[in-house]
């Protein structure tokens, strides 16, 4: 493999993990409160409202039933609007956080749903406020199946990111596909493949330890 | 100290109306050990919640040391709370916090000061007899070390009420009998009122000094402890009184 085949696979790991944390990042900041929302305004729960739970449910439906190679250029515009270009890194990193954010929305909603309804009843007779309840019990109490969701994300995302080549953002998935699919080079290929692997298990393997990291049920 | 007046409440489940509680009144003094006893689907877990409004009266009073909650706005209604301490059978502690930070949590709803909550939940450290188990978490202890726990917590705000939710249900006989003797201690040493519902008349003769049996949804009985159990008056009564469980 020669020294510039080599360059190009470290830049492409590079371009992979930076889309893949750095929409996860962006996901999590949107998704997490939407999930919250979701969450508190269930029947029942706290901030208990049918038609904001159905106005929001139905946002996430839609922006979840577009297939993400599709979303990409509807974005275009928008992207354009928030990051100047609609080509590169920063360019596909709009739509991967927008995508996967709904997606992400409805994972913390799950979580949240996890905790018993106990533990809630025993906060609202302590006299908890909304906002009490969310950062001092949902929060902490669902850490551990966050995690996790985070971990799904992202890996998800690194999958999602070789996409981004649609619109010239590089990253692993691009070379694998331009030099190996369409120049047909099986050790390019077989290398990214093996790259793509080895994110994929690390991130695995890293969510995991956190999540039992901040799991006291035993 | 607590009184209900009239209390209602009625469940929508697809279209169909049930009655959980009918035309409930109740007068619990300051000091009583008030004892709600019925059978499972009686309404008994209905009542204990309607006197922190967890569950909202469909019509009635609710009165808690001279305040009506139900006039109350939402964030009054928050503050109200912190007079009326509660546990439950299942104890309800947060899992992803110690002993200590349990005990603290409802303090820590109203002051961010430290050394102020430090000094409160180590007093109730050591009314609940649980100094060593500080650092632990709940996972690692026992179902009468986690009820006192759940009862320093429900202590933390200084209530004047205490509401025990089948709070010896899931424990054992010897246990029951440890953290029935607490609550009696508080009772007396804090001049706490309790209210306790059970569907075990044993836990109403070793604490209660009043008594309301309570029958689909209505007070059938009200008496002080002696009362009902020399003289009880409806067949429900005796048959809760009867704890034998041959099958004739």
């Amino acid at each position: 493999m020669s020294e510039a085949i080599i360059w190009l696979l470290a830049k492409g790991t590079g371009e992979t993990l930076l889309m893949t944390f750095v929409s996860g990042l962006f996901s999590f900041l949107i998704g997490l409160p939407i999930g919250v929302i979701l969450f508190m305004s269930r029947p029942n729960q706290m901030l208990a409202n049918k038609s904001r739970y159905r106005l929001v449910s139905f946002f996430v439906n839609v922006f979840r039933a577009i297939p993400f190679i599709i979303l990409i250029v509807w974005m275009i515009p928008f992207t354009r609007m928030i990051v100047g270009t609609s080509i590169g890194v920063e360019a596909a990193i709009v739509p991967l956080s927008i995508g996967a954010a709904p997606f992400v929305a409805r994972l913390v909603e799950n979580c949240l749903l996890e905790i018993p309804y106990g533990l809630i009843e025993a906060a609202r007779s302590m006299g908890t406020r909304p906002i009490q309840l969310v950062t001092k019990v949902l929060i902490p109490e669902a850490l551990p199946a966050i995690v996790n969701s985070a971990t799904l994300t992202l890996i998800t995302l690194v999958g999602y990111s070789a996409m981004g080549g649609a619109v010239g953002a590089g990253g692993l998935g691009h070379i694998g596909y331009q030099y190996g699919y369409v120049g047909y080079d099986a050790l390019i290929m077989n290398t990214v493949l093996v790259l793509l692997v080895l994110i994929v298990f690390s991130i695995q393997f890293i969510g995991d330890r956190v999540s039992k990291s901040f799991d006291h049920r035993k | 100290m607590i009184r209900l007046e009239k209390v209602n409440k009625v469940f929508v489940k697809k279209d169909k109306e049930v009655v959980a509680l009918k035309d409930i009144s109740i007068q619990i003094d300051k000091g009583d050990i008030y004892g709600i006893i019925g059978s499972s689907g009686a309404g008994k877990s209905t009542l204990i919640r309607t006197i922190n409004l967890l569950e909202r009266p469909t019509s009635g009073q609710v009165i808690v040391s001279g305040t009506n909650l139900l006039s109350l706005s939402s964030a009054q209604l928050l503050d109200a709370r912190k007079n009326i301490g509660m546990i439950f059978q299942h104890f309800n502690l947060l899992s992803s916090r110690t002993v200590f930070e349990n005990i603290a949590f409802p303090i820590e709803l109203t002051t961010k000061n430290k050394a102020f909550i430090k000094k409160k939940v180590e007093e109730l450290l050591v009314l609940v007899d649980l100094v060593d188990k500080r650092d632990e978490y709940p996972a690692n202890l026992s179902g009468g070390q986690k009820q006192r726990v759940a009862i320093a917590r429900a202590l933390a705000t200084d209530p004047e009420v205490l509401l025990c939710d089948e709070a010896t249900s899931a424990l054992d006989p010897m246990t029951t009998r440890s953290i029935l003797g607490l609550l009696k201690r508080i009772n007396r040493e804090l001049a706490i009122t309790i209210v306790l519902i059970t569907h075990e008349m044993q836990v109403i003769r070793a604490l209660c000094n009043k008594v309301a049996v309570i029958a689909n949804g209505e007070i059938i009985e009200q008496s002080s402890v002696e009362e009902l159990f020399q003289n009880p008056k409806s067949a429900i009564t005796k048959e809760l009184l009867n704890p034998s469980l041959s099958l004739d």
